[in-house]
């Protein structure tokens, strides 16, 4: 079912001649909280879906493995004679190549949860922006200092260094459906690795 | 031949699929949800292979790492550092912490049969 997002809180047709600067950086951080919002409400989404198909695709997982079991049983031991021809090989080699791709969800997982976190420091971002703003607005004069408008100021500075020296870099490496790769270091550090075959 | 594997994941579809190929291969498979978890395990029974995730809340993979290179009885015990990180300076991190080596997710089911044989023999 889709989920509302929100309505427009400003006409597609106002024009920005004739509005001062303060309107106009209003206006901005009103649409980024706005559209920040319904970001981090998509991911909380897509974040439920995986899950929940995650779910349904380990369930049959585990009920094709319960099956294969049966069919070993019934073939009399682990390793039925003719292994290469019987029924079970093929059904265990495809439970094989899924249990790679079944480790996609937690990949994408963690990948939902960093963007999810750079989407939190947006917010806050645009709260402090949009604090800043209603404080300059009501603040007597310019040229008199202003404790909340300081107090606001201080606050986005915070902010934006934190969000300065936050990484941008991914946790995850993949884009792709292909394995990860090995690197073997030996036991302990100094000592070679096993020996390639 | 048969060995006895903590796999250390806070993922539990992780831990599943490492169960479900170690033990297709004829591996005893105890499951730990973090490094903490994994440690307290580690403790109480000798793994002859440890595979553990690196990030995890409560304590990460290299951190397990060191400390259980710190317990006489893990000195020379292999250690499988599974992550999604493949960032070099991590990886020398790891490897500095002791560990036998560094996969990055999806493991290829196959592969890391041979690397368990691998690094067990």
């Amino acid at each position: 079912m889709r989920q509302p997002v929100g309505n427009a809180e400003h006409p597609a047709t106002a024009q920005p001649g004739g509005q001062d600067l303060p309107a106009l950086i209003a206006r901005a951080t009103c649409a980024l909280d706005r559209h920040c919002r319904a970001a981090r409400q998509e991911l909380n989404q897509t974040r439920q879906l995986l899950a929940e198909a995650s779910r349904m695709l380990l369930d049959a997982f585990r009920a094709a493995n319960a099956e294969l079991t049966a069919m070993r049983d019934a073939a009399g031991g682990d390793a039925p004679a003719g292994a290469a021809q019987h029924p079970a090989s093929g059904v265990s080699r495809r439970l094989f190549a899924a249990s790679q791709h079944l480790q996609f969800p937690d990949l994408v997982g963690q990948l939902l949860a960093t963007t999810e976190g750079r989407v939190d420091a947006l917010l806050q971002m645009s709260e402090k922006l949009q604090a800043l703003v209603r404080a300059s607005a009501t603040a007597a004069a310019p040229a008199s200092p202003d404790a909340d408008l300081e107090q606001r100021k201080h606050a986005l500075h915070v902010t934006l260094l934190a969000l300065e020296s936050s990484g941008v870099d991914s946790a995850v490496g993949q884009s792709d459906m292909q394995a990860g790769e090995v690197n073997l270091f030996g036991l302990r550090p100094g000592v070679a690795p096993p020996a390639e075959n | 031949m048969s060995k006895q594997v903590l796999t250390v994941d806070d993922s539990a579809a992780i831990r599943e699929m490492l169960a479900y190929v170690l033990k297709s291969a004829g591996h005893g498979v105890v499951e730990a949800e973090d490094g903490m978890d994994g440690l307290q395990k580690a403790l109480a029974k000798q793994f002859d292979l440890v595979i553990t995730d690196q990030s995890m809340p409560k304590m990460d993979g290299i951190t397990l790492v060191k400390a259980l290179r710190a317990l006489p009885q893990y000195k020379s015990t292999p250690i499988l550092l599974l992550t999604t990180e493949s960032a070099d300076a991590m990886k020398d991190e790891g490897r500095s912490a002791g560990a036998t080596g560094w996969l990055v997710k999806p493991f290829d089911p196959n592969k890391l049969l041979e690397v368990v044989e691998k690094v067990t023999r």
